[in-house]
């Protein structure tokens, strides 16, 4: 049986209020901080259904995005790294259709059924970004969610999928464009949207034997907050008691991960027996049938969506979001003379130390420290530690303060169980952060100089989410 | 340890004044202070055997020295340890001159940061990284996160040490006021020094020194040497100088409540300079005030205060110019702000002024004994502390 094991979501903590778009408009969406991009959204996706999991069966990992901050280099790699993966596995991203995140599900769990992979995981991360003022600005959002597809201990049997190819001009972002462009939504819905989901949830009922009243729960990718339901009613469904919410108003449609977003949230709530149906929309459709197993409730604690999307904080006006965005020039900072551009072989050589956050542990005294150390700080023993990763590690503040020129917070936290970093603090004010407080790592993206043309990333500390 | 005490002679220094020298460049603050300095000793530069020079930023190499002064193919060495810099340039020159290789010595620090357009002196992130995937941060942040802990340390209520930071900023000013030389020249109240705009909380304005442009330079000789040039000149007595490996970081069991580096540089100096109780027997001391909080817990290293009482010194006005130990008689880094490799020949210079009773309406009286203190780097990575201790002739 090949199926879900886990699963993991990441909504940012910012939202912003769509009355910052339109005068009087209830609502908010999820948006991607300051320090945050599709990459580092899907680690903390990662991390999330990961957690407590025996990592080294891990065969592959599946990024799919249409928001890589890369159109050339690979980003399954950067996230495999980040999430402490091994080395000799298969990564691949997928992109370039909303539907990436379902075709990579599919993919690898006929990897994982060939046997030529025990386990992968599968990440969907989008930031989605509207010209401003847009209707696709007010009905985005950003956020990531991962599963691991494996054979054994699965908790959600995916037990068929079906597919649909359209080759349309409906909606499309061009290699050269920061915003998406559509056609007449008319034209976009009917001969899209509409034809194929129902042309591939209608195949797969029929391989399925399924019919409407089968399934506890339908997923659907959602363009906006009418036309699924018209949807769900088109196929028998009953839209208010089967159609999963699309969470418009308080996260917004997120792209690739909306429908692994909007599956999560369906699973909070699924039994043992349940069937559901999952479809996703992007040049065609993916559909695809699950069933519920009773290890459904080793995962139900994981960090649940309805949960994150509670823990948030707003963005305080419109002109940071489009700062946040690179949607107004922001100029350099003036950075003193000996912060250079990043350096690619050095960030290649300290992969471990900038990735998963690894430490150094001395064999000879035990000291736990960061970055690791060939010559111990508290014995001296030369060259005689073994690696720690400290990136699920909880701490607590013991000093912090906010720096001038950059304006981002910063301190040292001392982790439990030992170590110590100084690092960059986030989500939160100096207030949040007083002596103390306890907190947990998240990695970001680094970015001082729009003239780099390397992206960094680093782990910085943030509040308890949970 | 073999002694050093007495080897050494500074028989004549120089300072430009400090500020925004718009219209001057390294060149013209190298050739004002080492000019000030040659008349100062009575030498002609031709008679300069070698020289020593201290810069952060404004010139690598030798030839940085050499090109405005025109020496003659001499050897010049440059030194850099950031802050500390000035005065391990002195103390390299000093070695030379103690083991006979050189006779006469110059030894110059000047510094250019007015040109670079950064509201800060320097930006600790990258070594001993190179990717820059590193939290980057300024000074005030680094000493901002020292005040925290310290306050937190010894239970100090935040608002309390505030104003106890704010004593010393206002005592600073003071002494500023009387320094012809000093960029700012104003007196400060403790109300507006603890209003003013954070800078990187808890430290506010009035808790950073300033950026500004200078140069300082110092003549030296062998001991024996010094009568032909001058009678008042000044004797090394003992220096100090300690690097840290980045404990604060790496130990998760450091205080950040005080500086190690400061502790060893001072025990060091005061060992081989017979100082057994530096409160009583130091007259005053020109210590490395980047920051308040930076001078209150310079106090307790050097072992002027008890541990965690530096404030009830402040408050009782130990450390003012009237006081039992002046500290910074001249105004400080608050008020000469701070060209980095410049600085540590800034501070000698007004001891050195001091110990010859040329220090004016500053002038501690009977000074003969004075420190001089250095300090590169942050708490938060790792600081060189330099620490010099110079006194009168017997």
């Amino acid at each position: 049986m090949v199926g879900i094991e886990s699963f993991g979501a990441y909504i940012p903590k910012w939202r912003m209020a769509l009355d910052l778009i339109v005068k009087g408009m209830p609502g908010e969406r999820a948006v991607a901080g300051p320090d945050e991009d599709s990459v580092t959204m899907a680690v903390a996706a990662v991390l999330n259904c990961l957690k407590g999991e025996g990592r080294s069966q891990v065969d592959g990992l599946f990024f799919a995005s249409t928001t890589s901050p890369f159109s050339e280099k690979q980003m399954a790699t950067l996230i495999s790294k980040a999430a402490d993966l091994r080395e000799d596995i298969m990564t691949a991203d997928f992109a370039s259709s909303l539907r990436a995140g379902t075709n990579a599900i599919l993919l690898a769990a006929d990897a994982v059924k060939a046997g030529s992979a025990r386990k992968v995981v599968v990440v969907a991360a989008d930031c989605r970004l509207g010209a401003p003022g847009s209707e696709h600005e007010r009905n985005g959002g950003d956020g990531a969610a991962a599963l691991l597809i494996s054979r054994d201990n699965v908790a959600i049997s995916l037990e068929s999928g079906a597919s649909v190819a359209n080759e349309i001009f409906d909606i499309w972002r061009r290699s050269k464009d920061i915003f998406t462009t559509s056609w007449e939504s008319r034209f976009d819905l009917t001969e899209g949207y509409m034809k194929s989901m129902s042309g591939a949830i209608v195949t797969l009922m029929k391989k399925t034997n399924l019919t409407a009243n089968d399934f506890a729960k339908v997923v659907f990718y959602c363009p906006d907050g009418r036309t699924s339901t018209t949807l769900a009613r088109s196929l028998g469904f009953d839209p208010k008691k089967q159609l999963q919410n699309p969470l418009f108003g308080s996260l917004g449609n997120t792209g690739t991960s909306s429908p692994l977003l909007l599956l999560g949230a369906a699973l909070e709530e699924a039994s043992p027996g349940n069937n559901i149906l999952l479809a996703a929309y992007g040049s065609g459709s993916d559909a695809l049938t699950f069933k519920v197993n009773d290890k459904i409730g080793q995962i139900k604690n994981r960090l649940k969506v309805s949960i994150q999307l509670k823990s948030k904080r707003m963005v305080p006006d419109y002109f940071t979001y489009l700062k946040w965005r690179g949607l107004v020039l922001d100029k350099d900072i003036r950075v003193p003379y000996s912060v250079t551009y990043a350096s690619a072989p050095a960030i290649f050589r300290e992969r471990d130390r900038i990735f998963p956050l690894h430490g150094s542990r001395c064999r000879v005294c035990g000291s736990i420290e960061y970055p690791s150390q060939r010559i111990c700080g508290k014995c001296q023993a030369k060259d005689d530690f073994e690696a720690i990763a400290l990136s699920d590690k909880r701490g607590k503040i013991f000093t912090s303060s906010k720096d001038p020129v950059t304006g981002d917070l910063v301190g040292l936290i001392n982790f439990e169980g030992g170590g110590r970093i100084f690092c960059n603090l986030s989500d939160g004010d100096l207030s949040e952060f007083k002596i103390d407080t306890p907190v947990e790592m998240s990695f970001r993206k680094l970015e001082l100089l729009s003239s780099d043309s390397i992206s960094s990333y680093i782990w910085k500390a943030v509040p308890l989410r949970s | 340890m073999a002694g050093f005490k007495d080897q050494v002679a500074i028989i004549g220094m120089g300072c430009t004044s400090f500020g925004e020298h718009w219209g001057k460049d390294v060149k013209d603050l190298i050739i004002d202070a080492c000019y000030e300095a040659f008349d100062d000793a009575g030498v002609e530069p031709k008679q300069i055997q070698a020289a020593w020079w201290s810069s952060m930023i404004s010139g690598e190499l030798g030839r940085s020295l050499a090109y405005p002064l025109k020496t003659d193919y001499i050897q010049i060495s440059r030194v850099e340890n950031r802050c500390a810099g000035g005065q391990d340039a002195f103390l390299n020159a000093c070695f030379a001159v103690a083991s006979g290789a050189y006779d006469l010595v110059l030894v110059c620090g000047a510094e250019k940061l007015k040109d670079s357009g950064i509201p800060a002196a320097g930006m600790d992130p990258t070594t001993p990284y190179t990717s820059r995937a590193d939290t980057l941060f300024v000074p005030p942040t680094a000493f901002a996160q020292l005040a925290q802990r310290y306050f937190h340390h010894y239970g100090i209520d935040p608002v309390e040490g505030k104003s106890v930071l704010a004593r010393i900023a206002v005592k600073n000013h003071h002494n500023g006021t009387l320094s012809p030389k000093a960029q700012f020249k104003r007196e400060i109240t403790i109300e507006e020094a603890v209003k003013a705009p954070l800078v990187a909380p808890p430290l506010g304005l009035f808790d950073c020194c300033g950026i500004s442009d200078g140069g300082a330079a110092a003549i030296i000789t062998r001991a024996n040497l010094a009568k032909k040039y001058r009678d008042d000149f000044v004797l090394v007595k003992g220096f100090g100088v300690s690097s840290g490996h980045y404990q604060a970081q790496i130990q998760d069991d450091w205080d950040l409540a005080h500086i190690e580096e400061n502790v060893r540089a001072a025990k060091q100096a005061y060992a081989m300079a017979g100082i057994e109780d530096p409160r009583k027997q130091i007259d005053l001391a020109i210590v490395h005030d980047c920051f308040t909080i930076t001078e209150l817990i310079i106090y307790e290293d050097l072992g002027f205060s008890p541990r965690g009482k530096a404030k009830d010194d402040v408050i009782a006005g130990t450390f003012e110019l009237t006081g039992d130990l002046p500290v910074n008689t001249d105004g400080g880094l608050k008020c000469f702000g701070h060209p980095v490799g410049a600085s540590g020949l800034r501070m000698l210079y007004e001891v050195y002024k001091q110990l010859q009773g040329k220090a004016e309406a500053r002038q501690v009286k009977g000074a003969r004994t004075g420190l001089v203190h250095g300090l590169g780097g942050t708490p938060i990575d790792s600081s060189t502390a330099a620490v010099i201790i110079v006194g009168g002739r017997d």
